[in-house]
């Protein structure tokens, strides 16, 4: 992934160390029109340094795909301990998060000698796999027309 | 690369042990109530009923004459506490790692002993319960896997380095520990790119202190090769593809090559598994391969082939000029005593292990001539093969293992003596130990002086004490000089190491 400054949405931080977005510039690969309006939480825990940015993924799941559809890339700033992302107007339905914490900022997973991330990582739900990756199914949050939040807790 | 790809990359490397189907939870665990029943009925299980969650000091009390030149300290690592919360372990390999340290001098001979805070036991103190799977167990509503350290319970060996002592297991990071207090500092990174990479129990250190070892991702079908400064500087770490590496547990290595036999036991990834231990296969039928690597370059140069069988253990190789590698180990037929024997111990059930325990085996590897020959030396059971630390990577003379004859039936069922073989000679010289202690590894050292001497950790299980015997390793024959007793007995360990000083 290139760096993307243009997916990184306005931004103020609080004192609680909470991220709002304040306007959802960043749907751009919305994969179709939202039928109803809805608010979607990502709450990221046990962030544990402030070095580099979060990069953030929303799936939607269901639209004819089992691995989901990227609807939202979202790079936010570290904040300890934790970050939690509002998104606006997304369409109600079954959604999944996945986060990466690109502490050197350099738009990729740093990876040890066979791949395995040694930057830290999580998904929703905190799912964990069984022979392989966690499920979709796993990783997946219902969201009506009250909203969503989908909690993922950083892995070291 | 995209960030998915990554992650998914990094999880199908963490399902390491599988998390597989969840147990109901038991009122009582049948396990622990099976094992207390048992020992009542074998009192000599109590090598594997674990230790309590607590800490361990005492001056050991000792009788004979401790040699005065020997000082220092044993370090030694093994399953240590098998239960937590009223739930016992399947498999004698899950325990939580147990570091021990023996300091002697001065006439005087002191015992610390620790479990490794592990993050898994860290997490699971902290629930009062067991919550990860392990190698053979799986607790009940057991949590998923983010990564293979995730159940590292660093149990198997230690490593002194520099100012810190590493417990090691093998299929993750290494957990270093203060060696005077044992207090466990967290896992280790020697370097950024092999951070979470698997570190064997049992890296080999050359007499100069240049250390090598290796690791296998089983699922990734990667061997791992480390190569550490005689000043404990990573030199080097490469990834290698090896199909069907399997779990290769220890290796050997020579002036010019690192050599390590690959028996065929796999995971198969379409078992419905509960543990990892329940998805391993047995390809009896298939070969075990020799794999010989270069050191040069890392490179695997040769794969030979050997019958099936299994080896937990080499004592040592050797390469004389036209490239013959010799070498020793403690060879069993095939991994029941593994996948079979250490799990029903744990709900102590005694077994009859004499066919698939290991015997003595010597073995000559031609790399120019593209031959793998074995034989057996010695018609007994062996196993915890050492040398002296001197002797690593050339040619040995001496080599200590524990043995059981195989007319010999003590009153447990473990090995029961110590056996020193003189290589050039074929001379065995050997102590029998009492029915009523179970021997553990026995370490051939090098005091100051140059003398050379045995260290020989057991359990009475009779008197429910942990000793430390020294024999003369010239003359074991003879029994110990020395005795040092513990007023309390620990689990079996497994491995160790000395620090002469």
């Amino acid at each position: 992934m290139a760096k993307d400054a243009q997916w990184l949405p306005r931004v103020c931080r609080t004192a609680a160390g909470t991220i709002m977005v304040a306007t959802l510039l960043l749907i751009a690969l919305l994969a179709q029109a939202p039928a109803a309006a809805a608010e979607i939480q990502l709450v990221v825990e046990d962030v544990r340094s402030e070095q580099g940015v979060l990069r953030l993924e929303l799936l939607r799941i269901g639209d004819g795909s089992e691995d989901g559809v990227t609807t939202a890339q979202i790079m936010v700033p570290a904040v300890v301990p934790r970050v939690r992302v509002t998104l606006h107007d997304l369409g109600t339905g079954r959604y999944a998060a996945r986060v990466h914490h690109d502490v050197d900022d350099d738009g990729a997973m740093a990876t040890n000698l066979v791949g395995m991330p040694t930057e830290p990582w999580g998904v929703s739900n905190d799912a964990r796999g069984r022979f392989g990756p966690p499920r979709m199914t796993d990783m997946a949050v219902d969201v009506g027309d009250e909203g969503g939040v989908l909690r993922m807790t950083l892995v070291h | 690369m995209q960030r998915r790809q990554f992650l998914e990359l990094a999880l199908t490397a963490a399902a390491l042990a599988p998390l597989g189907r969840v147990a109901a939870m038991p009122l009582g665990d049948t396990w622990e109530t099976a094992f207390r029943a048992a020992l009542e009925e074998a009192p000599w299980l109590l090598g594997y009923l674990g230790c309590e969650d607590r800490p361990f000091d005492a001056s050991a009390k000792v009788t004979g004459t401790w040699p005065a030149a020997l000082a220092g300290s044993l370090y030694r690592n093994g399953p240590g506490m098998h239960s937590l919360g009223g739930w016992r372990y399947r498999h004698l390999f899950d325990g939580d790692g147990l570091v021990q340290c023996w300091r002697f001098g001065n006439g005087e001979v002191r015992h610390r002993a620790r479990l490794v805070a592990t993050d898994k036991l860290e997490r699971e103190r902290a629930a009062g319960r067991r919550l990860l799977p392990g190698f053979g167990s799986l607790p009940p509503d057991a949590v998923g896997l983010a990564g293979a350290d995730d159940l590292n319970p660093a149990n198997i060996s230690v490593l002194p380095q520099g100012d810190r002592l590493l417990a090691l297991w093998e299929a993750g990071s290494p957990y270093a520990l203060d060696p005077e207090t044992l207090a466990t500092r967290g896992p280790v990174t020697f370097s950024a790119e092999t951070r979470g990479l698997p570190f064997s129990a049992h890296p080999r250190q050359e007499p100069d202190g240049t250390l090598w070892n290796f690791g296998y991702l089983a699922g990734l079908n990667k061997l791992v090769l480390w190569h550490f400064t005689p000043d404990a500087r990573l030199a080097r770490a490469v990834v290698r593809d090896v199909p069907r590496i399997g779990m290769p547990h220890d290796f050997v290595v020579t002036r010019q090559h690192l050599l390590l036999l690959l028996p065929p036991l796999y995971p198969d990834p379409g078992a419905d598994a509960a543990t990892l231990l329940d998805s391993l296969r047995w390809h009896g039928e298939e070969a075990t391969r020799v794999l010989v690597v270069r050191k040069s370059d890392l490179e695997i140069v040769t794969t030979l082939e050997l019958p099936a069988q299994w080896v937990f253990h080499f004592g040592n190789a050797w390469e004389d000029e036209a490239g013959v590698i010799r070498f020793d180990a403690a060879r069993a037929p095939d991994p029941r005593l593994m996948t079979e024997t250490f799990r029903e111990l744990m709900r102590g059930t005694e077994a009859d292990f004499t066919t698939s325990a290991a015997r003595p085996y010597r073995y000559r590897v031609d790399l120019q001539g593209g031959t793998a020959e074995e034989e057996p030396f010695a018609d007994m059971l062996g196993e915890f093969p050492l040398v002296l630390p001197a002797e690593v990577a050339r040619r040995h003379d001496t080599l200590v293992m524990l043995g059981r004859d195989l007319d010999d039936r003590p009153r447990h069922d473990g090995l029961d003596r110590v056996c020193v073989f003189d290589l050039a000679c074929e001379r065995r010289a050997s102590f029998r130990y009492p029915d009523t202690e179970l021997p553990e590894e026995h370490l051939p050292v090098t005091a100051a002086d140059g003398s050379r001497w045995l260290l020989g950790p057991s359990l009475d299980w009779a008197s429910g004490q942990s000793l430390l015997r020294v024999f003369r390793l010239d003359d074991v024959a003879a029994g110990p000089v020395a005795t040092a007793r513990l007023p309390y007995a620990l689990p079996l360990g497994l491995h160790g190491r000395f620090l002469a000083g």
